[in-house]
């Protein structure tokens, strides 16, 4: 079965055979192409039309009611190429002839190896590369650059698209002749019927769905395929960086040093075997991120379903979820090791006087060649130096004394996987204090071994003051605290001294 | 250079004046001339013909009207113009010296 066309040529009806309609079409427009601006091109035309409907009307007889792609070429043939008889005349009236332009080449649209406009494909067959390396070097330049993406629809744009078997041949840069053009044109019958199998391709040749809804549908589904490949792309470059260079970019010190993502690790993950969960966790998690984003990324720009993508998207789904099974089971048992709360305290002194001088001091301070080193090179939250973790900020708190001394005590606490594990720990941690009378100096920082991990280590001051008894820090009073303002007494039982050894009551 | 090129140059230098000399004897439409063209074996393709008529039309020396046909469409009837005439006589004289300045070197 083959599907007519109903035409007619000045005004004489035909119905022509679909591929042969093509012939005819292509010939006729290969005829303008050639008179282009000929003196009389109009008239040509319309002579060499009389003559068709003639031919044909001869041909058809009366008893066949089809034009067909044997009588189409039939004629064609006797009436001849119109290069071949336009081009005497072209080289008397003008000299300048368009034979030469239509053996050049030119650049246009391809669509009929598009994945989304055909503007690769034209390149390609502009510069004579292979389409895919033409995407290769355009997708290079997009993720590189940047403007790929503009430049693209810039291009999609202001490129004609290669609609006739003329333009197409030119495109591809081959020599315009009869045979040329019937391949070209065969190549078009044969994509026509593929047409009716792929409904995609069809949405594409289509021109007045182009122009509609489902175009602008799959403009936006190419944009958001292209969105869904670079951010895996994305993914897949930051999971390789990590995966295989582990940057120093946490800003903590280790040993002076930035620290990395796999020391962090170290530092808060109970067992080596957690921190190989871990690695295999994000591995497997962002393995199957990035290939799902990348197979809906394909899935959108080329509109292709197959089996396989199904399978393939179902596998990494399930890799995926692998991946957050082991994060999730990392997680739980790094949290169980944060499950239980140890405390232990210590007197640090008693004391029997009027007044308690406190000061802070934030670290050792050395000197050399006269000057005092008072930048301490820390950077960031924590610092770990020869297997010391060390910490910034201390609490204090006051209490009322239960006699007629100060007692000033140390609570260290923490949190471990039960009870013991937690004492233990809670008693690693060490604050410096140095004692003179009733003087008392304490570092504005406290360390506890690295092997200990990261368990919430904090240490508070506790300072129970008897009643009358005035503190003081730097000499000025902190306890009773004095509102300002109002001269009188304040509830501040509370105070905080950070890494700089600044005091804050509240 | 083949010599089906040299054959196809020698034969449209000389349709000009085929044409004029056809239209001479009688009015005819683009069917007619081919048939005559053909049957004198000087056309290849049939589409050398219409640049042809229409740039002899536009030298006026030959003009055109249209005649409705019950077969098929609208035919286009060429006539020659006096100015066609003169032409084609002056066109004869040539032909006639070239015959037989050709014949004379082509003689064996």
């Amino acid at each position: 079965m083959n599907k007519t066309i109903s035409i007619h040529l000045q005004g004489i009806p035909f119905l022509i055979e679909e591929n042969a309609y093509q012939l005819l079409k292509n010939y006729l427009d290969r005829l303008s192409e050639v008179l282009n601006q000929e003196e009389g091109e109009e008239e040509i035309k319309q002579d060499i039309e009389i003559r068709m409907a003639e031919l044909f009307s001869k041909a058809l007889g009366t008893n066949k009611k089809v034009l067909e792609q044997k009588m189409v070429e039939e004629v064609l043939q006797k009436l001849g190429d119109p290069k071949v008889f336009v081009s005497d005349e072209e080289k008397q009236t003008n000299s300048k002839s368009s034979t030469q332009r239509s053996a050049e080449k030119r650049l246009f649209r391809d669509e009929d190896n598009s994945v989304i406009g055909g503007v690769c494909a034209g390149f390609a067959n502009y510069f004579g590369l292979d389409v895919v390396i033409m995407r290769a070097i355009f997708v290079l330049v997009s993720l590189i650059g940047g403007f790929g993406l503009p430049l693209y629809f810039i291009l999609w744009i202001i490129t004609p698209k290669a609609k006739t078997s003329i333009e197409k041949l030119q495109m591809k840069g081959e020599p315009i002749n009869f045979d040329t053009m019937k391949s070209e044109i065969e190549k078009t019958a044969d994509k026509l019927k593929n047409n009716s199998k792929h409904w995609v391709q069809k949405v594409k040749n289509d021109k007045t769905i182009e122009n509609s809804a489902k175009g602008v549908i799959r403009i936006i589904s190419v944009g958001f395929g292209l969105f869904f490949l670079l951010t895996g792309t994305g993914l897949f470059i930051t999971a390789l960086i990590f995966l295989f260079i582990d940057p120093d970019f946490i800003p903590a010190q280790v040993n002076g040093e930035f620290m990395s993502i796999g020391k962090f690790g170290q530092l808060i993950l109970e067992s080596g075997r957690d921190t190989q969960n871990l690695i295999w966790g994000i591995v497997l998690t962002f393995a199957g991120a990035i290939g799902i984003f990348w197979l809906i990324g394909i899935r959108l720009l080329i509109s292709f379903r197959s089996k396989i993508l199904n399978y393939s998207t179902i596998t990494l789904l399930a890799v995926c979820f692998i991946g957050i099974i082991l994060l999730a089971v990392t997680g739980a048992r790094t949290g169980r090791a944060f499950a239980i709360d140890g405390e232990v305290e210590k007197e640090i002194a008693t004391i029997d006087k009027k007044e308690l001088f406190l000061d802070f001091t934030s670290s050792p301070i050395s000197e050399k060649d006269g000057y005092k080193t008072i930048s301490k090179g820390e950077s960031g939250f924590l610092k770990v130096e020869n297997g010391e973790v060390y910490f910034h900020g201390i609490e204090v708190e006051y209490q009322k004394s239960g006699d007629t001394l100060y007692h000033i005590k140390q609570l260290n606490s923490v949190q471990g996987r039960d009870h013991q594990a937690a004492l233990k720990k809670a008693r690693n941690i060490k604050l410096g204090i140095k004692q003179n009378q009733n003087h008392i100096n304490f570092d504005a920082f406290y360390t506890f071994p690295a092997n200990d991990k990261i368990r919430g280590q904090e240490v508070k001051i506790i300072i129970q003051v008897p009643d009358n008894g005035i503190v003081k820090v730097k000499n000025k009073v902190v306890y009773p605290a004095i509102n300002q303002q109002d001269k009188k007494l304040e509830e501040k039982s509370q105070a905080y001294v950070d890494g700089e050894g600044s005091y804050e009551a509240w | 250079m083949n010599v089906e090129n040299t054959q196809a140059q020698m034969r449209k230098g000389i349709l000009e004046y085929c044409i004029l000399s056809i239209l001479s004897k009688g009015e005819a439409y683009p069917s007619e001339i081919l048939e005559s063209l053909e049957n004198a074996k000087l056309l290849v393709v049939e589409g050398t013909l219409y640049p042809l008529l229409t740039r002899l039309k536009n030298m006026e020396l030959l003009s055109y009207r249209w005649e409705e046909s019950t077969s098929g469409p609208p035919r286009k009837y060429y006539q020659i113009t006096s100015q066609g005439q003169e032409f084609l006589n002056e066109l004869d004289k040539t032909w006639n010296e070239l015959q037989q300045a050709v014949q004379k070197l082509t003689k064996k």
